[in-house]
């Protein structure tokens, strides 16, 4: 099945205050396909409609809805153009909401005389396909994103729910799993369609995942493939499942989600 | 926000200075009112110039509480830093998770390696922990000495951030970084340091915008409107790879090897101070 490709009739016009709870939505939308993106509120938007330096511009479709955003802003002191963000709600990919936006802006950086103008992204996708063939070329800097799990038995608690929901989408499959880190486990029992996580539990285990901290962030985060974990011994299964089941819930488990950083701290 | 009571805490360690031969006892404590020109003073060594106001300015953005800045003093004068700042982080599914962003680490350059950081990052990461979090992220560089402590504190790696650059007027772009460089060396301790008695001028060919040159003299970078017949170090290269090497995407013995950067003139050891100025790394 092929990508359909479409276009829509869109407007490009400056942000006003208006448009914030839009904006947000749009946001929400967006992020929601990502794993690492922040949480933001009404005032991160106003906080970013507010200086006069920034290039805040929104791209709305026939019905004067906002399905997309860029956010730009011109470093005085460097005489730099940046763009900070790219955001189009994912019902209006593939309609070339994104390149517009990018264009506009790059056009006004020229017009404002900026030196240099600098996209940056922890893989966004948005930028990846637009900037090349807008003249930039890509650089992998040595700045690093890291992370660290501080209380296991919380993190894998706060994840159950995602594991939940990913465990409901696999049909083929029922029983009960361990997820097990560092000698942390959450339990989650799948019978009738429903899946119910447990405190704890003494009843034989289907399906368990033993994994270390390391493993387990970047499965979540999306940088690392569960199969491939599973293959070179990094992950470890206990089931009486075949291979290709086994490899089917993992991926069902821990699919490969893009991931995202907007906020810098 | 910043007149909230300060939940002070203070705990006291000792630690050999080598170099010194003496004891350096330090006092862990949080953020109060008044330090602002001491932490600007600490970012400016480590970051880049900055103010006092800037730092305020930083701290109600983000809306940092004082308990949230973890400082290291040695007699009175804070010599290290760590911020804590909370968000929320979306693990898919429409679920967030509290984090632990950790910013602004720095430590005075006279009283690095003593262990104050790693003592302030551990502190931190308890903090965090029993505020709700059960993560903690950060940026940082790769290689440099505290990408090592980060690890040794529990960090992973996740991902590299990738940039992308459009240069519209690099002679332009280049005076502003010599006037960086003036601004950055004035608060770096260690540059001063390692700079005392380089006094030499470099010609950069730059294919796509021409000959720059510059040179360093008087504790002073000053860019050279017109080019020297001979300087002490020459390089021919193309903008995309300079700009990389700036960046750290990639290093200048693979540049050479590649025959995308070709020096024409140079000793190893001023070429050495010159990696080092371009990328600014004082530490390693």
């Amino acid at each position: 099945m092929g990508v359909e490709c479409l276009t829509t009739q869109i407007q490009l016009r400056e942000a006003k205050k208006e448009d914030i709870p839009q904006m947000l939505n749009v946001y929400k939308e967006f992020s929601e396909e990502f794993v690492g993106a922040a949480s933001r509120d009404v005032n991160d938007f106003r906080r970013m409609l507010r200086k006069k330096d920034n290039i805040n511009l929104v791209a709305l479709n026939n019905q004067n809805h906002i399905i997309g955003y860029v956010h730009a802003r011109l470093d005085k002191r460097f005489n730099r153009g940046e763009f900070e963000e790219i955001v189009v709600d994912p019902k209006h990919d593939f309609e070339q909401v994104a390149r517009p936006l990018a264009e506009k802006v790059n056009k006004a950086f020229v017009e404002r005389k900026a030196a240099v103008i600098v996209a940056g992204s922890l893989r966004n996708p948005a930028y990846e396909k637009i900037f090349p063939a807008l003249g930039f070329f890509e650089t992998e800097s040595r700045d690093i994103f890291m992370y660290a799990i501080l209380d296991t038995q919380r993190f894998l608690n706060e994840l159950a729910s995602v594991f939940t929901n990913q465990l409901k989408k696999s049909e083929e499959w029922s029983g009960l799993t361990q997820i097990e880190c560092e000698g942390h486990s959450i339990f989650l029992q799948k019978a009738n369609g429903n899946v119910e996580p447990l405190v704890w539990t003494n009843q034989p285990i289907d399906f368990k995942v033993i994994l270390t901290r390391d493993i387990l962030t970047k499965l979540v985060f999306g940088v690392t493939d569960s199969v491939e974990s599973l293959k070179t011994g990094q992950l470890k299964i206990e089931t009486t499942l075949t291979r290709e089941k086994t490899n089917r819930l993992l991926r069902a488990l821990f699919p490969k989600k893009q991931f995202l950083l907007l906020d810098h701290w | 926000m910043f007149n909230s009571t300060l939940r002070l805490k203070i705990s006291t360690r000792t630690v050999r200075n080598q170099r010194l031969e003496k004891l350096v006892q330090y006092v862990v404590r949080n953020y109060r009112k008044g330090d602002e020109a001491h932490l600007a003073r600490l970012f400016s060594e480590c970051f880049g110039p900055t103010t006092p106001r800037v730092i305020m300015q930083w701290y109600r953005r983000l809306k940092v509480p004082p308990e949230h800045v973890f400082i290291g003093e040695v007699d009175g004068k804070p010599v290290s830093i760590v911020e804590v700042v909370f968000k929320q982080l979306s693990m898919g599914e429409g679920v967030y998770s509290k984090t632990c962003g950790i910013s602004g680490v720095c430590t005075d350059s006279d009283y690095r390696n003593k262990g104050i950081v790693s003592n302030l990052m551990k502190l931190a990461l308890e903090y965090a922990k029993n505020s709700g979090a059960s993560s903690a992220s950060l940026f940082t560089g790769l290689g440099i000495p505290a990408h090592r402590i980060y690890q040794r504190s529990g960090f992973f790696d996740i991902m590299t951030v990738h940039t992308y650059i459009k240069c519209l007027d690099y002679p332009s772009i280049f005076a502003r970084w010599i006037r960086q460089l003036n601004r950055t060396l004035k608060g770096s301790k260690i540059a001063k340091k390692r700079l005392e008695g380089w006094e030499k001028s470099v010609i950069i060919q730059l294919q796509e915008v021409g000959t720059l040159a510059f040179r360093f003299r008087k504790g002073r970078f000053q860019r050279l409107k017109k080019a020297p017949k001979k300087a002490d170090i020459e390089f021919s290269t193309d903008l995309q790879t300079y700009a990389r090497i700036m960046q750290e995407a990639v290093t200048w013995e693979d540049a050479v090897r590649a025959d995308k950067l070709i020096v024409k003139r140079g000793e190893a050891v001023d070429i050495e101070m010159l990696k080092r100025l371009l990328q600014w790394e004082w530490s390693v």
